[in-house]
């Protein structure tokens, strides 16, 4: 496949070599003109464009036209956007990704057409939110521009659902509990499927309705 | 230059669709991008489209047109 990756910091240096390594045709595109001689050094000049890479000339040179796949992992949200937005619409590229800095703006990119982010705060902050309180959800991907999501819980002892089997539970519309991982083996769920506490219980859920779903999963005192 | 573009098309984008405002315009300094997000349906106004296009009226003694008139002018994106 060929990868165009915008923006040469510490999140594209480790993403190219990596697909480099997997055999991919890899093209990095950075502004900087002193990061880009480091960058040849690290990962080879013939994967190396020095340029801006929102830069619809740049972009031209750099064959967007027949890239498979276009990340931006710059620092600046704005540049991510640009980047990809001009991607999809001009060189009507079929994946792109940006890098999202402020979790905030997540909603501004699917709005405006990049479903696909990722956001290294985002990511650390449902990490460290999920030690924090066991009945949340935590949303781990999105389908259908963001209207469904995935998420997961682990089931605390005080949970509602503990000792119930799934067909007893009433879900919020639309939502299914599709997966369990229970003593770190992932297991399908039936009716008959009964809970136990340290269950993490994948399900999909309307994003409407993850707040309904929450208080199904959530503890007994709540 | 371009972080600039960059963040006055992301704003403006924002302010159309998250905030339903209807007269949105938006400078661009770089020729291309402004036609890119013209063509996108973004009111982009160019500087240097502006000015070259008002300055070849003048000579030529033709009318001034419409501000969004000039934004079309002399930029030529061969893909």
């Amino acid at each position: 496949m060929y990868v165009i990756i915008v923006g040469g910091g510490n999140v594209g240096v480790q993403l190219s070599k990596r697909l480099i390594a997997r055999g991919h045709e890899v093209l990095m595109i950075e502004k900087d003109g002193r990061q880009a001689q480091k960058l040849g050094n690290l990962i080879g000049e013939e994967h190396l464009l020095h340029g801006d890479g929102c830069d619809i000339l740049t972009q031209k040179m750099a064959g967007f036209k027949r890239a498979d796949i276009v990340v931006s992992v710059t620092g600046e949200d704005e540049d991510n956007l640009i980047c990809c937005q001009l991607a999809k619409e001009v060189w009507d590229v079929k994946r792109v990704m940006a890098r999202v800095n402020d979790p905030s703006h997540e909603a501004v990119f699917r709005e405006i057409g990049i479903d696909d982010t990722v956001s290294a705060t985002g990511i650390i902050f449902s990490l460290i939110d999920q030690q924090i309180n066991s009945d949340e959800l935590i949303p781990v991907g999105h389908l259908h521009k963001g209207h469904v999501e995935i998420v997961e819980s682990f089931l605390s002892e005080r949970s509602r659902l503990i000792g119930k089997a799934v067909r007893e539970i009433t879900l919020p519309q639309g939502s299914f509990i599709v997966y369990l991982f229970r003593d770190g083996n992932g297991m399908a769920v039936h009716g008959d499927t009964v809970f136990q506490p340290d269950d993490m219980v994948v399900a999909m859920v309307p994003t409407a309705r993850a707040e309904e779903l929450r208080t199904v999963f959530a503890d007994v005192n709540q | 230059m371009t972080r600039g573009d960059n963040t006055n098309i992301m704003a403006a984008q924002i302010v159309k669709r998250n905030f339903g405002v209807e007269r949105v315009a938006v400078k661009v300094a770089d020729p291309l991008r402004a036609e890119a997000y013209r063509k996108l349906g973004l009111f982009t106004i160019n500087a240097a489209a502006l000015l070259s296009g008002m300055c070849r009226d003048w000579m030529m003694g033709a009318e001034f047109k419409p501000i969004d008139q000039y934004n079309i002018d002399g930029v030529e994106v061969d893909l």
